[in-house]
């Protein structure tokens, strides 16, 4: 009923991302768009600002509330996916392919507070 | 986190064959929604969808002149065949609840059929009871949905013969108008979306006969979350965030609401500190909520926002929000007024007309054929 993909590690905010060398994908889970339901808004971080793990990055707004999104690393933004400015429920219709921002990373010691596919199956209650 | 003391709808199995998701609306396990709220917001507007209502308070009431000091319609005034919105009031004048009143004559001698929101139904209860007037909870007597919509017409008219044999001619019953089939049938064209549509009161099995003949028709199901969008965009307000014991009928634009001589007498009466009215949000697609702040432009606070949603039907934000009267020369000059909504970045609402849609009652001047 949840998707979880085997090659991506999770947060326990429900951020997922991708590793590729220095750079990290970072979305939102099956779990967290169907939770928040229909995405009408998606705040992203700039370009060029610095994050640091488990702080507020942005925020989604669905019909029925707000809420926060959680940087799952620690660097440096370098895209937004500027698809969700126009076209927010994106996030609803396929959250795994439609990434909110890419970050290169400064320092990887947020990883070992990131969740395996199996350890977030388990957060999320599916496993 | 399931709390255990969460009352079910009967109706629950259908909910959960349609694959509901659930919200513990005060202490009653609801649908939130079916599919997504947008999509049960659009079909309701183009379609017809059904409500489970189930956490609605169902109550008798005995009719009483007591009633006069607590009810905004005087009795005299509640006739059979037309239901009555009226509100609870108290001896400050502010709100104790808003409810809808029903006279079922021989059915029930001596009592009004009253429906009042769950959060309200135990503290109108005590009300009630403190003022001498007997009253009785029949929730689980008479079941409540609500089917609303532009099809709603086609759908209960269908429903009625095919499943009961009654043939009702539904061109004749207005909006609010209502029959009484039998002790334990009342349908009423009534409802909480600013759509057409219909109210149906009826014991279990029988509902349960509806309940099927709607899913396998295809009606689809609307959830709480849709029923909340609806009613924002039909400028309605909910006991809780619009309306509260502190809030008087003036303020929230239901002095129509007053039709008792007891009330009218206050209406001259009472301060107005401040003033119910729509926004718009101009700029972004960020969503007003409640108990959000409203400034000007020179940072002073003018009011406060009770609800908010982003519109499926107009495509933007809009929320309900109260506009402080002092902040304000004249209340009519606040149409257009444009001001910031406080969040983490500011965003710019603008003040407009309530509704925020045209509304689609069935009334007895439209040229309906």
């Amino acid at each position: 009923m949840y998707k979880v993909l085997d090659n991506l590690l999770y947060s326990k905010e429900h951020e997922w991302v991708q590793l590729i060398n220095d750079i990290a994908v970072v979305g939102i889970t099956d779990y967290a768009q169907k939770e928040l339901g229909d995405i009408v808004f998606v705040e992203m971080p700039n370009i060029g600002q610095k994050l640091e793990f488990s702080k507020v990055c942005g925020s989604i707004e669905s019909v029925k509330s707000v809420s926060d999104i959680y940087s799952p690393v620690n660097g440096e933004v370098i895209e937004v996916n500027s698809k969700l400015v126009d076209k927010p429920e994106l996030l609803n219709e396929d959250p795994y392919t439609n990434y909110i921002f890419k970050a290169k990373i400064t320092d990887f010691s947020f990883k070992d507070n990131l969740l395996t596919p199996e350890q977030y199956k388990q957060h999320i209650g599916i496993s | 986190m399931r709390n255990s003391s969460l009352k079910e709808s009967p109706l629950k199995n259908f909910h959960l064959s349609l694959n509901a998701k659930f919200i513990d609306f005060h202490s009653y396990n609801m649908p939130l929604s079916y599919s997504s709220i947008i999509d049960e917001v659009i079909n309701t507007r183009n379609n017809v969808s059904f409500f489970d209502l189930y956490h609605m308070g169902r109550l008798l009431v005995k009719k009483s002149n007591n009633l006069n000091k607590l009810f905004s319609v005087s009795i005299d005034n509640i006739k059979y065949g037309k239901a009555k919105y009226a509100l609870i009031l108290n001896n400050k004048f502010t709100i104790e609840d808003d409810i809808v009143i029903y006279d079922l004559k021989d059915n029930f001698n001596n009592y009004f059929f009253v429906v009042c929101n769950a959060a309200n139904k135990e503290k109108n209860i005590n009300i009630l009871k403190e003022n001498n007037i007997e009253v009785i909870d029949i929730s689980e007597d008479y079941l409540m949905i609500a089917i609303q919509g532009p099809f709603s017409e086609k759908i209960v008219h269908n429903l009625l013969i095919y499943l009961f044999n009654i043939d009702i001619n539904l061109k004749d019953l207005y909006f609010y108008d209502y029959v009484i089939i039998d002790k334990y049938f009342i349908l009423s064209r009534s409802g909480y979306t600013g759509e057409d549509g219909f109210e149906i009161y009826l014991d279990y099995n029988r509902m349960l006969k509806i309940m099927d003949y709607l899913i396998s028709n295809n009606v689809k199901g609307a959830g709480l979350g849709a029923r909340d969008v609806l009613r924002i965009e039909a400028g309605l307000v909910l006991y809780g965030n619009e309306i509260n014991d502190n809030i008087n009928p003036l303020e929230a634009n239901l002095q129509w609401a007053i039709k008792n001589d007891y009330f009218n007498q206050f209406i001259n009466n009472i301060n107005i500190t401040k003033k119910l009215v729509g926004i718009n949000v101009i700029n972004t697609k960020r969503v007003p909520r409640n108990g959000y702040k409203l400034y000007d432009y020179n940072q002073e606070e003018l009011g406060f926002v009770t609800s908010g949603t982003f519109s499926p039907t107009l495509s933007i934000p809009v929320g309900l929000a109260f506009i402080n009267i002092n902040s304000i020369q004249n209340i009519n000059e606040i149409l257009n007024y444009e001001g910031l909504i406080e969040n983490k970045e500011n965003f710019i609402f603008k003040v407009t007309k309530l509704p925020f849609i045209k509304l689609k009652y069935y009334k007895s001047q439209n040229k309906i054929k």
